[in-house]
């Protein structure tokens, strides 16, 4: 047998195949050709050639073919089809040499058809010559595409890149995506910098844009329209979004000092689609208000230093107003950039706790409002919820409340009861249970005197009102005793006598800090003519004038003594009724320093006048000295009840987490806590080690940044 | 041995060598009191109390240092640094100087015993150094256990230059002052 030979006809054969030309031989003739071949054992040879057969045709013929065409994606695919076709008639010709010899050789050869594909995939689709040609096609029809505004061929051609991979991406990609995006990219690029110049322009158009090409590049695939909206969105929004907020002309601040809202709505809904736009938003509204209201701040900021609580909360409920009205006009909706303006204007706003306290004192108090004081207390919540620090405001509050139920200052118990269900509504029973208890104990000791009233009629001397308080709920501290006047103390025990009849196990102690008492006085003058003034006079007060029924003088040292009263208090309430103005003068004192010394010598001062009969001896208005350690002393206790607070925080959720790393174990604290007060990381991070020392915590053996439970 | 030091009658504790009996052994060791060996020596012999052996801790120690005589005892303490080379030795080490310098019945060591000891431990370390003066500095509180042993990961873990030091991390807050301190001092 002559290989040559009987290769030469096969080859011709084929190759008449492939370039759809006439057959000439006959299908036997091949048949019986391709049969020699393989029965004398040169299959393989055959192989070969055929594979160089095909992939000659490929070169030479199918290859310019494509890339000189005009329409060159659809000559691929066109060129495929006839390949393929011809492969099938191909292998048809040699199909004993398919059965016989490639069959039983699988793992090494290839069949026809499928070598043919192979070749063409190489030979054709991924070659670099036919990609560029490919590139170059398609960059054009885009280009062209864009200004037609058809994308009815590039849907098309895109399509088919796609197919043509056959599950792979590359070609798609090379050929289509990459210059497809890349020139979208600067499309959109130069028509951004065309609208750059007019804020609510450039919103408008962008938009427009955006829902257009949104809308013409639905048919792509759908991890190019990803990209593509990346795109859209880096190059319309990102790159230009501070320019627009920043702009002057129908940049966000003309928006909003323009009514603007469409604009408005339209920037917004733009913003929101680049990731951590919200905090673009959100802080150049909040730097909008700030400026816009600057002039309400500034004239707050002057009150507070002033200290005029009434015109303090009232501007700031103006300033709410204002900013209320402007957050209802463009941040209505309960989306996450309306939750954000809103509470960033609440810490704009922060009212002082303790400025605050002092007009809801004020608010309560007698003869203060002839308004509707529910009306005064329903503004008044409004201010409270803004409190970033409202622990501060709970012991001001306490304490007000207390001085006005004990010195008879209050309004009413119904406003008082109104306020604190007021407090409850918005904090819960912890707020209000002392301040409700410290109503309680009032209500009950009325009710106590009455009876006492009652069951004494006639037996009283002195008429004696008590106020029955429970420690526990009243924030008064250090009880300094003294020596009560006899009578008074008969008085007292009368009572104490009767309260032990009606309650058993508690103790009463008298607190002469507090109470008042009249007294009958008698100041004899010249022509032995006698003139009587009845005084009110404080509980100390009353103990050191009881003195002067018993001897003329005292020194000041005597009545240290005697009356065991404290020294500083017994120094006020001498300097009240001694160095005070003319009509208070009660008592006369020997000495001339401005303060009181040990050796002034007290005595009554019989040319004590007024016109009035009743004379009330006021104590000294404390110096600011005092007022300031008394806040003090409220902020230490703050501060101590914060500290406790903590601790009781982190417990609880070092409990139930069992163990947490330093970070966390922050955030959750100040979660927790936060409806209260904003509690400082480095006063957790102390609580923290002082818990580890007493042994509530441990730190890990290998972290640490992580801290363990011990139950 | 432990005779020989034992039941010194200016110490007053049956049993136990006391702070004179030490004193003379130290003298025989040829070793001053503050020198580190002697903090080893009494870490090997797991000393409960300061300036005090009893008879149990001698003789497990002995065993444990594998000293029979005075003349092993004299090797070991000349050679002592290299019991605590690894680092985790020297952690034990560390650890339990707090235990051994604090009196029985507090929870802290008092500031001037604690730099007493950091001096003796550390024995030439500028950082160290560093530290004993800024706290020298700040007000005299305590140190507790948790500081003392941070204080260790501190000097190990943390660049000189506290360049990867982060305040918002688990440090004690002495150790944030600390940091701002030589921030600041250049």
């Amino acid at each position: 047998m002559d290989y040559g030979n009987n290769w030469r006809l096969l080859k011709i054969q084929i190759t008449n195949i492939l370039n759809n030309e006439y057959i000439h031989t006959s299908f036997e003739t091949c048949y019986q050709h391709a049969y020699a071949i393989v029965l004398h054992k040169q299959g393989e040879k055959l192989y070969f050639d055929l594979e160089e057969v095909f992939k000659r045709h490929l070169i030479e013929k199918v290859r310019p073919s494509i890339i000189n065409a005009s329409d060159s994606l659809n000559k691929l695919i066109e060129a495929r089809k006839e390949f393929y076709d011809s492969l099938r008639l191909v292998r048809d010709t040699l199909c004993y040499f398919e059965r016989i010899f490639i069959n039983q050789r699988r793992r090494h050869f290839l069949h026809i058809i499928n070598l043919g594909q192979y070749l063409f995939n190489t030979e054709i689709i991924l070659n670099s010559n036919v990609c560029d040609r490919m590139k170059m096609v398609m960059s054009e029809m885009i280009e062209s595409s864009r200004k037609s505004e058809n994308w009815e061929e590039l849907k098309a051609s895109s399509k088919i890149l796609l197919e043509l991979g056959d599950g792979n991406r590359k070609i798609y990609e090379e050929c289509f995506e990459k210059i497809f995006l890349e020139k979208s990219a600067e499309f959109y690029k130069s028509k951004s910098q065309k609208y750059l110049k007019n804020g609510c322009e450039f919103v408008k158009k962008i938009s427009e844009i955006l829902n257009m090409e949104e809308k013409f590049f639905h048919f792509l695939d759908p991890k190019t329209l990803s990209k593509l909206k990346n795109i859209l969105i880096h190059e319309l929004i990102t790159s230009n979004i501070q320019s627009i907020l920043n702009m002057e002309h129908g940049g966000i601040v003309y928006m909003l000092e323009n009514n603007c809202t469409k604009e408005l709505n339209i920037l917004h809904s733009l913003i929101d689609r680049i990731p951590n736009g919200l905090n673009f938003d959100v802080s150049s509204i909040v730097k909008y208000i700030r400026v816009r209201y600057s002039k309400f701040l500034h004239k707050l900021n002057e009150i507070l230093v002033s200290n005029n609580f009434i015109d303090y909360v009232e501007s700031l409920l103006d300033l709410k107003n204002e900013t209320d009205i402007f957050i209802k006009k463009f941040f209505n909706n309960k989306n996450q950039l309306s939750v954000k303006v809103q509470q960033n204007v609440c810490h704009l706003l922060k009212p002082d706790p303790q400025i605050f306290s002092l007009y809801i004192d004020h608010s309560l108090k007698k003869n203060s409002h002839e308004n509707d004081i529910f009306e005064v207390i329903g503004k008044a919540m409004d201010i409270f919820k803004l409190l970033a620090e409202k622990d501060v405001f709970e012991k001001f509050y306490k304490k007000h409340l207390a001085k006005r139920l004990l010195f008879g200052k209050t309004s009413s118990y119904e406003n008082e009861k109104h306020f604190i269900s007021k407090l409850k509504d918005e904090c819960g029973i912890s707020f209000t249970q002392k301040a409700e208890a410290m109503l309680k104990d009032i209500e009950i000791s009325n009710d106590l005197i009455i009876s006492y009233k009652n069951k004494n009629a006639d037996k009283n001397e002195i008429d004696l009102n008590v106020q029955v308080l429970t420690k526990s709920y009243w924030p008064i501290s250090d009880i300094y005793s003294c020596i009560l006047p006899t009578s008074a103390e008969v008085a007292f025990n009368k009572f104490k006598d009767f309260y032990f009849s009606k309650h058993s196990g508690r103790t009463l102690t008298i607190n002469p800090n507090f109470g008042f008492a009249d007294l009958k006085a008698t100041f004899y003058k010249e022509n032995n003519i006698e003139e009587s003034k009845i005084l009110t006079v404080t509980t100390l007060q009353m103990c050191i004038l009881m003195k002067f029924n018993e001897s003329e003088f005292f020194t000041f040292e005597e009545l240290l003594n005697q009356t065991k009263i404290n020294e500083k208090d017994l120094k006020r309430a001498l300097e009240s009724m001694t160095m005070g103005k003319e009509s208070q003068k009660v008592l006369i004192r020997t000495g001339n320093e401005n303060h009181i010394e040990n050796a002034d010598i007290f005595s009554v001062n019989d040319n004590f006048t007024s016109k009035l009969n009743r004379v009330k001896i006021q104590m000294i208005p404390a110096k600011n000295k005092k007022d300031k350690s008394e806040e003090n002393e409220i902020f230490s206790k703050i501060n101590d009840d914060r500290k406790h607070e903590i601790e009781a925080a982190i417990i609880r959720i070092m409990k139930s987490r069992q163990k947490l790393i330093h970070n966390e174990l922050i955030t959750e604290v100040t979660k927790l806590l936060q409806r209260r007060f904003l509690p400082d990381p480095m006063v957790i991070k102390k609580r923290i080690e002082a818990l580890i020392e007493r042994e509530y915590l441990k730190r890990d053996e290998n972290n640490l940044n992580l801290y363990h439970y011990i139950s | 041995m432990f005779k020989l030091y034992a039941d010194d009658p200016d110490d007053n504790l049956p049993g136990k060598i006391g702070p004179n009996g030490m004193f003379r052994l130290l003298n025989d060791l040829k070793i001053k009191p503050d020198d580190r060996s002697v903090l080893i020596l009494a870490w090997k012999l797991n000393a409960a109390t300061q300036c005090e052996f009893s008879k149990d801790e001698w003789i497990q120690g002995m065993k444990e240092i594998k000293c029979d005589t005075m003349n092993e005892l004299t090797k070991f303490m000349k050679n002592s640094a290299s019991q605590i080379k690894d680092p985790e030795s020297f952690k034990q080490f560390y650890n339990f100087s707090f235990d051994y310098a604090k009196p029985l019945r507090t929870t802290g060591l008092d500031l001037p015993t604690a730099i007493a000891y950091w001096k003796i431990i550390f024995v030439k370390n500028q950082r160290v150094d560093k530290w004993i003066s800024f706290l020298e500095k700040e007000e005299n509180r305590g140190v507790t256990k948790d500081e003392w042993k941070i204080f260790l990961d501190f000097l190990n873990t943390v660049k000189e230059d506290f360049s990867d030091y982060d305040p918002e991390d688990a440090w004690p807050v002495r150790i944030d002052d600390f940091v701002d301190f030589c921030k600041e001092s250049g």
